[in-house]
């Protein structure tokens, strides 16, 4: 995903659920996020810091993660989040509603002549 | 719930701000540092890695900026930093700001108050009349004398007809008649004259007021020949000569010199169905209030009273007029029967109506908008004028001011600033301009709003209502908002390009042209400005031939000495002895040149008494005005007020008891003596069986108003030593010596210290009146006109500085080159002249067209005057060619080497 205004409202809503997931597996700082979506998907998906900041920032406000300072294996102090019991709900939902719409999407996508 | 969770992280955010944001710097930091140590381990170099990775990020103060966008609190943070930074930016250059925030308080404010009085003078109800829809005042429409003429309509009509009404119409749920007088209150020096009203029974409960303090006449008080001498207050009054105090009831106040009793008080700006304010209520029966019984109410035929009606809950106007009518002619048949006139009169009556006229929208008594509200109309107009020039003068300067900081905004945009941000910024600034602005328009438009009611429309009653009246408020909170959306297009306009091709293009100096849109801007105000000064004029232009046409007699150099003795307890011997004491006395004091007694103050009253018959002629020629009318004057009459004698000579003094000498105006010369001299002709006046002489001839003068195109039968008597009836004092004095009237006063006063009230006045006072609408109309125009072509200037200035600064580096060039000075100035003024011709003539063209409708506001000028059209055309070519000339010259006599070195 770019940084481009345009995209950025249409996709933020699916960014915060696959911050949402990633984080619900292990708690992790800003970069790691990145990493690990990058990884997962195989490379699709390329977040970089200009969405992934405001997006971490939202679902903080929201209370669907916390941040606290660590230090991390190098020494350095970072940020990490992990998911708040609110959010893990907000993400059993999330996927859920997400699950129902790929399969709609999937259907009329694969329906003939006739069907349609 | 989320939204109020959302809210509190807010305020903590705010409230720890310094923290948070450390900690947002901290947290950014580290991700650039996690990717460099990523790529290092993936095999780049140092180096290579710090680039990679910030070219991947991005700028980290953007980023910053995107999560700081999240909160709300951010929002309201930036706010606060572009209100300050937009303060910054408009003390930085606070000609420019002071003259944006003046041109919308002027722009914003004149049109506001203009609209607030005109609103209160054509659109409001008068205040305090219970559900005005259903008032209404009756006007009598006669059909018209000539085929193709105007019927005849008036508000005025007799005490009996209104009576009439009271008993028998049934559509009517209250009728109520009404007069007005100015009167004089008090005696001696406390002496003032007031606005009065005088009223009918039912008067109140027709319009449903109540009053304020006291009560209100009863019906029984009212009667014109059987009221009682009582008075009711009108709210201002009260407040200025009580005080406001409610020991005012129960008091007295002398009025023509009779006691009369203070019962009560009006509501705050109640002014019945009229527009003028009144200081007193009184019964009609005040009205002839000398002692003896009035007669006036009696007679079917005269024109003494207005009458105000309201109908029943379930009758439409229409219906309520056709009854009236049908009351109106057979009460006419009868009246004039009795008087025995002419069948065509009769005829014209037979076909006359009633006409029920609206108590809102300053209807006369001809149905027709008074001069005060067509005026006005024609005001507001003139102030959205301004407002429009005030609106593209503002537009322009920030137009211009937008245009200088292209390179700074160019350079912002190259630095990753957001448009949005910028955007949110510049109109930020240009809130805060029209913020300063409004509010200082909403004090000029309360300042200017007193002013133009007390100084332009003095007679009419003003609340101050300004403030509180929410349609005004709203009016200005809108064009407020106008002004602030227009002039923060302004900027936004500019940052349409790209940043980044705006500094490649080289254009960080700007081109030397001004961008079209300021032109037109320009050019819309420069004809705007021509419009309203050709308004102006030929306002004045009227104002100077009303002020100066010959109408007969000497307006300026003659005092009217007017004292009122009814009341006063005076026998007429004594009147009229004191009459003769005072022009003897007077005559003599250095600086009077003449002086003289009259009947009739010309210009103030006229009166008719005898007819006029020649021997062995039975009928005379009439004229549509009636007359003759007569004047009673002594020796030197013509000679003190003016009046040229064409033939013959004044009376003498030995005349003044006789009754056989005349002297007639020249229409009655020429209708009834036509082709000859009429001087020694004999008439006979009234049933008299002996001559009257003619000795005299005097030319025409007017009778009432400036404007008079009726010629008029008017002859003159000596007036007799012993003559009873009221008279005046006439006197002439040497030019200049307008303080005379105080010695006058002193003079007068010396003869009699308990004197009623003494009015002096110059001949010319009485027209006043008259020529206020051209006053106005000049007063407004000009003052408007000034203003838009001020405006006009510092936006013509401010471009034509900018532009030519602009080419500094074209004209070091061309001097570089070997141009002449003279060159570089003549280039410039060029172009600048083609624009002013192309304003000039628009604003020709627009006020060509736009004058054809005030032509019949207009008196001796006609609405295409060559000279006024030439003479704004050339002061504002005049104007534009200084505005061009001055920037030219400064710059071509700059050191061209210096100029080019320079960046």
């Amino acid at each position: 995903m770019s940084a481009d205004d345009t995209q950025r409202d249409l996709v933020q809503g699916t960014l915060h659920m696959l911050i949402l997931k990633t984080l619900a597996l292990e708690p992790m700082h800003g970069y790691g996020i990145g990493i690990r979506l990058e990884q997962v998907s195989k490379g699709v998906f390329r977040v970089n810091a200009g969405s992934l900041f405001p997006a971490l920032r939202r679902l903080e406000r929201d209370g669907l993660i916390a941040g606290e300072w660590r230090i991390t294996e190098n020494g350095r102090r970072a940020k990490y989040y992990k998911v708040s019991a609110s959010g893990r709900a907000r993400l059993r939902r999330e996927a859920r509603d997400w699950e129902v719409q790929t399969a709609a999407i999937s259907r009329i996508l694969q329906a003939s002549r006739g069907e349609l | 719930m989320a939204l109020l969770r959302r809210l509190l992280e807010g305020v903590r955010a705010a409230l720890q701000n310094r923290r948070v944001e450390q900690e947002l710097d901290d947290e950014v930091r580290e991700y650039l540092d996690t990717a460099i140590e990523q790529k290092v381990s993936a095999g780049m170099t140092r180096a290579e890695a710090v680039r990679a990775a910030r070219v991947e990020m991005g700028s980290l103060e953007a980023v910053k900026d995107r999560v700081r966008d999240v909160g709300w609190e951010s929002r309201v943070e930036a706010l606060g930093r572009d209100l300050r930074y937009g303060l910054r930016m408009l003390r930085r250059s606070p000609g420019v700001s002071a003259v944006a925030v003046v041109t919308i308080a002027t722009g914003v404010g004149a049109a506001t108050s203009r609209f607030s009085v005109m609103r209160s003078l054509l659109l409001a109800p008068p205040p305090h009349v219970v559900e005005p829809g259903r008032v209404f005042r009756l006007h009598q429409m006669f059909p018209a004398e000539q085929v193709d003429g105007e019927p005849d309509v008036g508000a005025q009509t007799s005490y009996p007809f209104y009576e009439l009404i009271a008993t028998r119409a049934k559509s009517l749920d209250g009728v109520a008649a009404y007069t007005d007088a100015e009167l004089a209150v008090g005696t001696g020096s406390a002496a003032c004259l007031t606005r009065s009203a005088m009223v009918s029974a039912d008067f109140w409960r027709t319009l449903g007021v109540r009053p304020a303090l006291g009560r209100f006449i009863q019906n029984g008080e009212a009667h014109p020949a059987r009221g009682s001498r009582v008075v009711v207050l009108g709210h201002a009054f009260w407040r200025g000569r009580f005080g406001g105090s409610a020991d005012a009831i129960g008091q007295t106040l002398t009025i023509k010199g009779q006691p009369y009793e203070v019962i009560g008080v009006a509501p705050r700006g109640f002014r019945g169905v009229e527009l003028a304010d009144v200081d007193l209520w009184l019964p009609l029966f005040a009205s002839d209030d000398a002692g003896a019984a009035a007669t006036w109410h009696t007679y079917p035929t005269s024109f003494d009273v207005t009458v105000v009606a309201r109908l029943k809950p379930d009758v439409t106007r229409e219906q309520a007029a056709a009854e009236l009518t049908s009351l109106q002619r057979p009460f006419l048949e009868e009246a004039y029967a009795t008087f025995g006139v002419s069948s065509s009169l009769v005829e014209r009556n037979r076909r006359a109506r009633v006409v029920l006229g609206s108590v809102t929208g300053g209807l006369g008594g001809d149905l027709r908008p008074i001069p005060e509200a067509r005026v006005s109309m024609w005001l507001v107009g003139v102030a959205f004028v301004l407002f429009a020039i005030a609106g593209c003068n503002v537009a322009g300067l920030l137009l211009l001011r937008a245009v200088q900081r292209r390179r700074e905004i160019a350079v912002r945009l190259a630095l990753g600033a957001s448009r949005r941000r910028l955007a949110r910024q510049l109109l930020t600034e240009s809130s805060i301009l029209a913020l300063l602005g409004g509010s200082a328009a909403l004090v000029t438009a309360v300042w200017a709003g007193a002013w133009l009611q007390r100084t332009l429309l003095p007679t009419m009653a003003w609340e101050p209502t300004t403030l509180s009246d929410p349609s005004v408020i709203t009016v200005a909170a809108l064009l407020m908002l106008g002004a602030a959306f227009v002039s923060g297009m302004a900027p936004l306009y500019y940052m349409r390009a790209d940043g980044a091709s705006v500094l490649r293009a080289g254009l960080l100096r700007g081109s030397g042209k001004q961008p079209p849109l300021l032109s037109a801007l320009l050019a819309v105000q420069g004809a705007l400005s021509v419009v309203l000064l050709v308004g102006a004029g030929l306002f004045m232009r009227s104002m100077h031939n009303a002020q100066t046409v010959d109408i007969g007699l000497d307006r300026d150099n003659v005092l009217a000495v007017q004292i009122d003795f009814s009341g006063s307890g005076r026998t007429s011997a004594a009147v009229a002895a004191f009459f003769e004491q005072a022009l003897e006395r007077v005559a003599a004091l250095p600086g009077v040149t003449r002086a003289s007694l009259a009947m009739d103050v010309p210009l103030r009253r006229v009166h008719m008494d005898y007819a006029i018959r020649l021997p062995g002629r039975d009928t005379l020629p009439t004229l549509p005005t009636g007359g003759p009318y007569v004047n009673e004057v002594t020796p030197g009459f013509f000679a003190t007020v003016g009046m040229r004698l064409q033939e013959g000579r004044e009376f003498l003094d030995q005349e003044r008891n006789q009754s056989g000498v005349a002297i007639v105006n020249e229409t009655i010369a020429r209708l009834y003596w036509p082709g000859r001299s009429p001087l020694g002709e004999c008439v006979y006046l009234g049933r008299q069986k002996t001559c009257t002489t003619v000795v005299g001839v005097v030319a025409d003068a007017r009778r009432f108003r400036i404007i008079e195109e009726e010629r008029y039968l008017y002859y003159y008597r000596p007036l007799a030593t012993g003559e009873t009836g009221p008279r005046a004092l006439l006197v002439r004095v040497a030019p200049g010596s307008k303080r005379l009237e105080a010695t006058l006063r002193r003079t007068i006063v010396d003869l009699d210290p308990n004197l009623p009230l003494i009015r002096i006045e110059t001949l010319g006072e009485a027209l006043d009146p008259q020529i206020w609408p051209w006053r106005l109309g000049a007063s407004v125009f000009t003052a408007f006109g000034a203003l838009s072509v001020i405006l006009a200037l510092i936006g013509l200035w401010s471009s034509v500085a900018y532009a030519v600064s602009q080419r500094t580096q074209e004209f070091a060039i061309r001097m570089a080159l070997g141009a002449q000075r003279a060159s570089l100035i003549s280039l410039v003024l060029k172009g600048g002249m083609r624009d002013a011709l192309v304003a000039v003539t628009g604003g020709v063209v627009l006020a060509l067209l736009g004058s054809r409708y005030m032509t019949d506001l207009l008196y001796g000028v006609s609405p295409s005057d060559p000279i006024v059209f030439t003479a704004v055309a050339a002061g504002i070519l005049t104007v534009a060619t200084l505005a061009n000339l001055l920037p030219a010259w400064r710059v071509s006599g700059i050191d061209p080497a210096a100029a080019l070195r320079a960046d």
